[in-house]
């Protein structure tokens, strides 16, 4: 066997145990900013870590910023979140990293080095201030993601209008395919957006910038755009080429002035390898037109459309540019070859005199280079390079008999002679004589030339007109439509006849021989043309016009190799050409450049068929290397666009070789530099619906009229036609990139050439907080979603309830936006569904949100009757099941438990017939008017290539897998998961262990925090306080936010003249950099020490100012701010005079306010680095040992002797785990740290102090109580211990209860006594049975009777005593079940539940005990299972006693009965009956006895006094997982205060004056926070200033005016109030 | 006719959390409404002084508005619910005062209603100019 060689596979993250233990970095990448992302960055920067907070999305914010409202506590999500927002962006270790995604990871836990790709913005992140000026004028709407597809959005846009950071970006998905098929690369997708924006005149300037003949192009292209256009796949191609006719027309039209000069500079375009280019230079030429720069000239031979390109990109580039014309006009084969109905030829000329007006550009007419004036002269007469671009002018000729008779024509001859001379001769040369073809023409040919030659021949009065071609028609070369127009106007086809002989009479064509043919095909696939002289057919006819191909002219290369015409050595295409001068000497080495001299070799212009001159492809070179060719001379009759692309080429070559450049580097693709490789790509089809639409038609003159004269026939787009035939784009470039946001930014921020980034940085651990996707139910066919508008999935429906929605929180449905009488929500769509389609698991999630959404519908249409579709509902959180009981009695809400079987349309009205099965299973339908999906969570679609990456795993749901017990760990050391990226998860389960993450990442970096962050620091602050007010005003005319409508310069007047005002000016933007500098010099000059700026709003912009302050040494507390956007020019925009004055007085306010303010210092307080964790279950053994692993002296106290809780009488975990084998490693790890007391057998008697700064008492409960563990100890009196926080950890217990005759016969018992049984192996069921629950034995009596066991679930648990339900029992149901089945397959086991709520992936488990046979039978509150004793006495030992059970079975809907050996009642937790840590601490509690959180969502493990934390089944029943990251989270949040040395207040506080408080205590009543107290010494009232949140309560009550609101006191208000009336 | 050219004076005490954020909001969202009206930023209604009510309506002010955070969703707690007390009272107060109570409002406006709270302004102004210029200006200007 042969080894493997090579290297091994490099697993993503190597960890070398060996190696010398590398220095851990203090920095944290955090994936994500969702609410769990920016929790952990928060948490972790409070703590002292740099965070790098990295998002793929432009905004931070997730899927919350979506949310109308949250569950239970109907709060409007974007309120609660908007300080979370505000908070990250503006924390000082917090670098946000958006539109960044990580790439690569090395190194090991605790330093790791992380690559990640910054995809570009397209705007400046330090110019841009939001203002949304760009997106105003951005003229492409796309479906706006953040409001789920219901309405629109622009390409440049802002994710929300709180979005964090508030700055714009760009969506660009790639090239256009319509773009990438253009030969010429014209920016199609930009000038259609700009036509549909009516910006007709930047739309025709876009087009010149890639080709500079566009109302030619929009006449004759044969348009490979509309080819590729995806709209065919809807419908039909956009008319693109009309379109740019339209644009053109009308500038041509409006504005005969245009100059060269006129066409914008693009940031796009040309392309350019780097910034010396000649074409970078070439952008200045162009618009200064200045006079040629100092460099060798270059002659163009060929005014055509490859000419007069080349020849403007040249002149554009600074070189002088001599073309030499064979014609009198120039264009061309656009001027002799094509029929003026095809182009107006006045329409030429004024186009390509356009071109010829460039002051670089000379043109010498009747100037035929070749026999007479050969191409090497135009070199020695100093033209530096020569582009050859003749065309293919020449007619083939056609070896017949008979050809050269009178009557014969030439076709192409035949087309010159009409054009030059003028269609009827009148107007053509002198020597043009009228030319009329009475009678029958012929017309031999299939290609262009062969229509164009017989509908001119048609058009100059020819009776009969006949074209004869020897093919089939789909084989004629001739483009379609021209094939289709030539039949309407009369052009007889004839097709499959060669020509044969020119018959004659008198030396006059009489008649045309034909012979029938056929194409054939050889064996290698080949065509030829097999003619069959026995069929044959004479065609009479006046004329024959011969249009079978063109040639080149060969005269053109005479003398270039030797010979005209003559063959010159081959140039292999495609091989690599000549070398420009100064790169062939690069080549030869440094050695010595000066000596080497390339080797003379012949050199010689390679010819093709047809006399083409044969170049290399990329760069149009030919053997000499200063001759270059293009366009139809090379590659024989082509459209006009492709002779553009040639001009540009050759142009682009010309530049590089005269100056010595690399003719080849960078050209793959023209139109940028390679860099911005992600922006390359092909744009796919836009991903979304799209309502069909015919495409405009083209209004032509009726046949019969148009061949009457050379007038073009197509009459052009009128402005209404074109503007809605350009809304057809489906924009799939995104961004088209037509620059109008370009010319709209005031800042100049926007900027389209950026290019993504590679950014590296360090972190010792990584949070993946990356968040799940939501799930798509396009493939659930029987619900119709995307086929009926009025199936919309729950994510949209919220979009539709927010006030800043679409509909702005008004319900309505999408199809015609009507109120909706009647909505349906189908929840479990594709959710715990067996099917392909679906997710096996529960999303968690969509239960609660429905109802809430049910909720907020009837709040919103109280007339709405909502109905929920539903199987279990899952109400299983804290205070979940108050909220599910209170939308069932709120009226108007049905829940109906039914299984779904489709979704049809009511024809004609867009509602919605639901069809399902009830309980009872009985087929039923209903109609509603809207129904909403309720779609569950999917892993998000970034999570395998992020699980590849970082070598983390994942579960067979493709989420991010953690470990079964510890949730936030993943298989990687150092790498932690949170949120749903873990499994579908809400917000508090996403925050809590998003703290969690912080927790681990805190205690693996524990010796690196504090190392990589750096506090700003100030220069002290100035003494300008001397009694005397001096105001500086700073008035912002934010671009033209404010200014286009408040008179800004008078307003700065205004403001000067106002008493205390020393100086006032007008900004562009105050917030730009420079007006700090202008703030500073205002303070240094006239020593102004209060500064007033009126600009956009506090909420965003305030502590910016305040930072300015303090930059220049003010205190942060004189500053004032005015917002007269916000509350002015945005939303009295009509009414600029009300708004001045407005402004006017909202200065007029800000300075009086200004002149009261009084500086303030925030205070600190010094914090004890100690904690107190209070309990010691697993909830508080957890939160012990995550703060102490973090560094931190930890007590811990357990009021029983035992630590362990509840944990002791639990055994294995649903996924198998050991429990009690965990719980030793816990206690032993807490034993054995060197930071933790544990006080067992005592409890908590008495707390004082506030955060930071705590007593506690800590009192043994009994005398002889001795504590277990080394450590540990039951002091013999009081103790005092000193700490900074506090995380009560409590517990709860499992109910008592005495129904099902729990306690009076053995054979009804808890859950908790089943697994104690179990674990033991034994079901402990009468002595007949005792051996059948251990290990079955083999030899058993298959005559057995199988055991059977009942569970009875919600027993104590979801009644009248505790409404609430108790979350875990279910899952311990099922894993009893599936443990009894375990141990004896045989047993019977029917579970009587009410819901079974095995949320998230236990769904699972329950999914597996139904397939073994575990029966779920439900039971209705009102009638629950009864229980009976059969045989025996209630109480009696009961080995031969049977329980009966009598129950109601709903899906036969009759009374049954059941015996049972073992009814086991799920009893769930109830809080502790001793409340005597909540009243010590004075904490809240909800109505089920359970602690209160400080919010239910976003501060889940705080509570609303600072310093103190809550964790594990005090908050509520939860799973030993959910507990860990409780404690685990709590513990994280109790080290952001520990990890500070000090803690500052906020500075919104209030100040107390002494000399007049009376301490009458009411601002101790008001305090929400217990910030107020009243001094038992001194008898005055006090402020703990950092428990004081600023809400100014007490301030307002104080009946003598004693208390002050820091910035908000009644002087300032009064002074402000003095100038508003 | 006076009252087609009266032009209402509403002062306007918002809560920094809710009807300030929604104010911006409409600002951000260009929803237009008369500018009859002068912001003042609270921390919270629960710190509105009723005498910043009383002084502006002496001084001649129209109306007053009143903006808080939704009952409930108090940022700080139950700052609101004391607000609606104290207007309570103070509505009583201007009654007594021979003063429209109704030129006093109170509404609850989170940070995400941009829409109602121009909404309501559009409303307020409309009604406080039916219902005429505050008879106490009128009496003071004697």
């Amino acid at each position: 066997m042969s080894k493997t060689v090579g290297p091994r596979p490099k697993a993503p993250v190597e960890t070398h145990p060996e190696a010398a233990p590398q220095k851990k970095v203090g920095a944290v990448a955090v994936l994500g900013a969702g609410i769990a992302g920016m929790q952990a960055s928060l948490d972790l920067g409070e703590m002292g870590f740099k965070v790098h907070l990295i998002d793929n999305k432009p905004a931070i914010g997730g899927v919350m910023a979506q949310l109308d409202k949250t569950f239970p506590t109907n709060d409007c999500a974007m309120c609660i979140m908007s300080p979370k927002l505000v908070d990250t962006g503006r924390h000082p270790n917090i670098q946000l990293h958006t539109n960044t995604e990580l790439a690569g990871i090395d190194g090991q836990a605790g330093a790791f080095h992380l690559k990640l790709k910054k995809k570009p913005r397209f705007v400046d992140e330090l110019q841009c201030n939001g203002c949304g000026d760009c997106a105003e004028v951005c003229p492409v709407s796309v479906f706006s993601e953040y409001d789920e597809g219901l309405v629109e959005r622009k390409a440049i846009y802002r994710r929300y209008p709180q979005a964090i950071p508030n700055l714009f970006s760009i969506e660009k998905s790639g090239i256009p395919p319509c773009r990438e098929a253009c030969p010429a690369h014209v920016n199609i997708q930009g000038y259609v957006a700009l036509i549909s924006a009516g910006e007709y005149r930047k739309a025709y300037e876009l087009i010149r910038e890639r080709h500079p003949l566009p109302s030619v192009c929009g006449r004759i292209c044969h348009h490979p755009c509309e080819s590729a256009c995806n709209r065919a796949e809807v419908d039909e191609p956009v008319a693109i080429n009309y379109l740019k006719r339209f644009a053109a027309d009308r500038i041509l039209g409006e504005d005969a002035t245009l100059r060269e000069g006129d066409v914008a500079d693009s940031q796009l375009d040309p392309p350019a390898e780097s910034g010396e280019s000649g074409n970078g230079e070439g952008k200045e030429g162009q618009t200064a037109a200045g006079p040629p720069k100092n460099r060798e000239p270059v002659a163009v031979v060929g005014a055509g459309p490859a000419g007069l390109t080349a020849a403007l990109d040249l002149a554009a580039a600074g070189y002088g540019v001599t073309i030499f014309e064979r014609e009198a006009k120039p264009g061309g084969a656009l001027y002799s070859a094509v029929p003026g109905y095809r182009l107006d030829k006045e329409v030429l000329f004024k186009e390509a005199q356009l071109i010829l007006d460039h002051p670089n550009i000379e043109i010498r007419y009747g100037q035929s280079i070749g026999d007479r004036k050969r191409l090497r002269q135009l070199k020695k007469e100093g033209f530096g390079a020569v582009f050859v671009a003749t065309g293919a002018a020449v007619s083939r000729e056609l070896d017949i008999p008979g050809i050269d008779s009178q009557g014969v024509l030439n076709g192409v001859e035949f087309l010159h002679r009409v054009n030059t001379a003028g269609y009827t001769g009148q107007q053509g040369g002198a020597d043009a004589e009228p030319l009329r073809l009475d009678g029958a023409v012929t017309v031999i040919g299939g290609g262009n030339v062969a229509t164009d030659a017989a509908r001119t021949a048609r058009r100059l009065g020819a009776r009969k007109v006949r074209i004869v071609y020897r093919r089939t028609r789909r084989e004629m070369p001739a483009y379609p439509w021209e094939i289709e127009e030539s039949l309407e106007e009369g052009i007889e086809i004839l097709t499959g006849w060669s020509p044969q002989e020119v018959k004659t009479v008198d030396g006059r064509v009489a008649a045309l021989r034909c012979a029938a043919s056929r194409t054939v095909f050889d064996q290698e696939g080949k065509t030829g043309l097999l003619v069959n002289p026995e069929q044959t057919k004479e065609l009479k006819t006046d004329f024959l016009i011969v249009a079978v191909g063109q040639n080149a002219d060969p005269t053109v290369l005479s003398g270039m190799n030797g010979s005209a015409g003559s063959k010159g050595p081959k140039q292999a295409q495609g091989s690599p050409g000549p070398k420009s001068p100064k790169a062939s000497k690069d080549q030869q080495g440094s050695k010595a450049p000066q000596v080497a001299k390339p080797p003379q070799v012949p050199k010689a212009v390679a010819t093709g068929r047809g006399n083409t001159i044969g170049v290399e492809p990329l760069t149009l070179q030919t053997g000499v290397e200063w001759l270059f060719a293009g366009g139809d001379v090379v590659s024989g009759p082509a459209s006009a666009v492709e002779a553009v692309a040639a001009g540009h080429a050759a142009a682009e070559s010309i530049v590089r070789y005269l100056e010595g450049k690399d003719l080849r580097e960078n050209r793959e693709w023209i139109l940028r530099p390679s860099a911005e490789a992600e922006t390359l790509r092909i744009a796919g089809k836009p991903n979304r619906p799209v309502e069909k639409k015919a495409r405009a038609v083209m209004p032509t003159l009726d046949p019969k009229k148009r061949i009457r004269s050379f007038e073009s026939f197509e009459l052009g787009f009128d402005e209404q036609t074109a503007r809605e035939e350009a809304k057809r784009c489906l924009n799939c470039g995104t961004c088209s990139e037509c620059m109008l946001c370009v010319s709209a930014c005031g800042r100049e921020a926007v900027n389209h050439r950026m290019a993504e980034q590679v950014v590296e940085l360090d972190a010792g651990a990584v949070i993946l907080a990356t968040g799940a996707d939501k799930f798509d139910p396009s493939g659930l066919d029987e619900y119709g979603y995307r086929r009926f508008p009025n199936v919309i999935t729950a994510p949209e429906f919220e979009r539709v309830l927010s006030a800043s929605g679409p509909f702005e929180g008004h319900v309505l449905r999408p199809s015609d936006h009507a109120e909706p009488e009647k909505v349906a929500w189908v929840l479990c769509a594709g959710s715990r569904q067996m099917r392909q389609e679906g997710k096996p698991y529960c999303s968690a999630v969509c239960c609660m949100y429905s109802i809430k959404e049910a909720i907020i519908a009837r709040e919103h249409a109280p007339g709405a009757v909502c109905h929920l579709y539903f199987m279990d509902i899952r109400a299983y959180g804290k205070d979940f099941e108050a909220y599910y009981e209170r939308a069932q009695g709120l009226g108007g809400i049905e829940f109906r438990r039914a299984r779904l079987s489709g979704i049809e349309e009511v024809p004609g009205s867009h509602d919605l017939r639901v069809m399902y099965v009830d309980e009872q299973e009985r087929v039923r339908e209903e109609v509603y008017q809207l129904v909403v999906l309720s779609t569950g969570l999917v892993a998000g679609a970034g999570t395998p290539e992020l699980s590849r990456i970082t070598g983390t795993r994942l579960n067979p749901h493709g989420f991010l897998a953690g470990d079964s017990l510890v949730s936030e760990q993943t298989n990687v050391p150092g790498i932690y998961v949170c949120g749903s990226a873990a499994a579908p998860r809400n917000i508090p389960e996403s925050v809590t262990t998003a703290s969690a993450c912080a927790a681990y990442a805190s205690a693996l970096l524990k010796e690196a925090r504090g190392s990589q962050v750096t506090a700003k620091s100030y220069p002290p602050e100035l003494s300008l306080d001397d009694g005397e007010s001096r105001v500086g005003v700073f008035v912002c005319h934010c671009g033209i936010n404010i200014g286009a409508v408040v008179d800004v310069p008078a307003v700065a007047q205004y403001a000067s003249g106002l008493p205390g005002v020393v100086y006032a000016e007008a900004n562009l933007y105050t917030c730009s950099q420079d007006t700090q500098e202008r703030i500073r010099a205002a303070v240094q000059e006239r020593g102004i020490n209060r500064v007033v700026v009126a600009s956009c709003t506090p909420r965003t912009h305030e502590m910016l100012f305040q930072d300015t302050l303090r930059e220049v040494g003010l205190n942060p507390f004189m500053f004032e701010f005015v917002g007269i956007r916000e509350q002015c020019s945005w939303v009295h925009t009509e009414q600029k005079e009300r708004a001045t004055e407005k402004a006017k007085q909202l200065v007029a306010m800000g300075v009086s306010r200004a002149r009261v303010l009084s500086p303030f210092h925030r205070s600190s307080f010094p914090v004890l680095k100690k904690a107190l964790v209070i309990g010691g279950g697993v909830a508080g053994i957890t939160a012990a040992l995550a703060v102490a692993d973090q560094g931190f002296e930890t007590f811990l106290v357990e009021r029983e002797i035992e630590l362990g809780g509840n944990l002791r009488d639990l055994h294995y975990t649903l996924e198998g785990r050991d429990v009690q084998a965990f719980l030793a490693g816990l206690i032993e790890r807490l034993d054995k740290h060197p930071l933790i007391t544990v006080f067992t057998d005592c409890q908590v008697q008495d707390v004082s102090g506030y955060v930071g700064n705590y007593t506690t008492t800590i009192a043994p409960r009994s005398a002889n109580g001795s504590g277990k563990g080394s450590k540990s100890g039951a002091p013999a009196q009081l103790q005092e211990v000193e700490h900074g926080a506090i995380i009560v950890a409590t517990g709860a217990r499992e109910i008592r209860t005495t129904e099902y005759l729990r306690g009076q016969s053995e054979a009804v018992i808890t859950q908790r006594e089943l697994e104690g049984r179990l674990a033991a192996g034994s079901l402990g069921i009468g002595s007949g049975q005792e051996d059948a629950s251990g290990s079955p034995a083999p030899d058993r009596k298959p005559a057995r009777k199988p055991v059977r066991i009942a569970m009875i679930q919600c027993v104590g648990s979801r009644d009248e005593q505790r409404p609430y339900c108790s979350r875990v029992c279910c899952q311990t149901a099922v894993k009893n079940a599936l443990k009894i089945k375990q141990l004896d397959p045989e047993a019977e086991v029917t579970v009587f539940y009410r819901d079974v709520r095995t949320y998230g992936f236990s769904e699972e488990y329950y999914q597996k005990a139904r397939e073994e046979g575990v029966l779920f039978l439900r039971y209705e509150p009102e009638l629950k299972p009864e229980v009976h004793h059969e045989g025996e006495p209630p109480g009696h030992h009961g080995a031969q006693g049977r329980l009966l059970i009598r129950y109601r079975n709903l899906l036969l809907d009759r009374p049954e009965q059941m015996e049972a050996d073992l009814l086991v009642l799920s009893t769930g937790m109830e809080p502790h009956e001793d409340r005597s840590i909540a009243s010590i601490l004075k904490l809240p509690l909800n109505r089920d006895g359970f602690l209160l959180e400080a919010h239910a969502k976003l501060r889940p493990l705080d509570f609303p006094t600072e310093g103190i934390y809550l964790c594990g089944a005090a908050h509520s029943p939860m799973a030993i997982q959910e507990v860990i990251s409780q404690a685990a989270g709590a513990a994280a949040r109790a080290v952001t205060l520990l990890a500070k040395d000090q803690i500052q207040s906020s500075g919104l506080t209030v100040q107390i004056n002494e000399r007049i408080c009376s301490g009458c205590g009411l601002c101790v009543e008001v305090c929400p926070y217990e910030a107020r107290v009243i001094n038992e010494q001194s008898g005055k009232a006090e402020i703990i200033e950092v428990l004081c949140q600023g809400c100014g309560a007490c301030a307002t009550a104080c009946p003598n005016g004693a208390t002050l609101q820091i910035g908000f006191t009644k002087t300032q208000v009064y002074h402000m109030l003095e100038e508003v009336v | 006719m006076e009252h087609s050219t009266f032009e209402p004076r509403i002062i306007g005490f918002l809560c920094n959390w809710c009807t300030y954020a929604g104010a911006d909001l409409a600002g951000t969202s260009r929803i237009q409404y008369p500018p009859n009206i002068r912001i003042i930023r609270m921390m919270c209604s629960g710190s509105l002084d009723p005498t910043y009510v009383l002084k502006v309506l002496l001084e001649g002010a129209d109306g007053v508005l009143i903006g808080g955070c939704h009952p409930g969703e108090c940022h700080y707690i139950s700052g609101n619910l004391k607000a609606r007390r104290r207007v309570a009272i103070l509505k009583s107060v201007l009654e007594d005062a021979g003063l429209e109570p109704e030129r006093v409002w109170l509404r609850w406006i989170s940070a995400s209603e941009g829409a109602y709270f121009a909404e309501t302004v559009r409303e307020m102004v409309d009604h406080i100019r039916a219902l005429g210029p505050n008879p106490l200006k009128l009496e003071w200007a004697v």
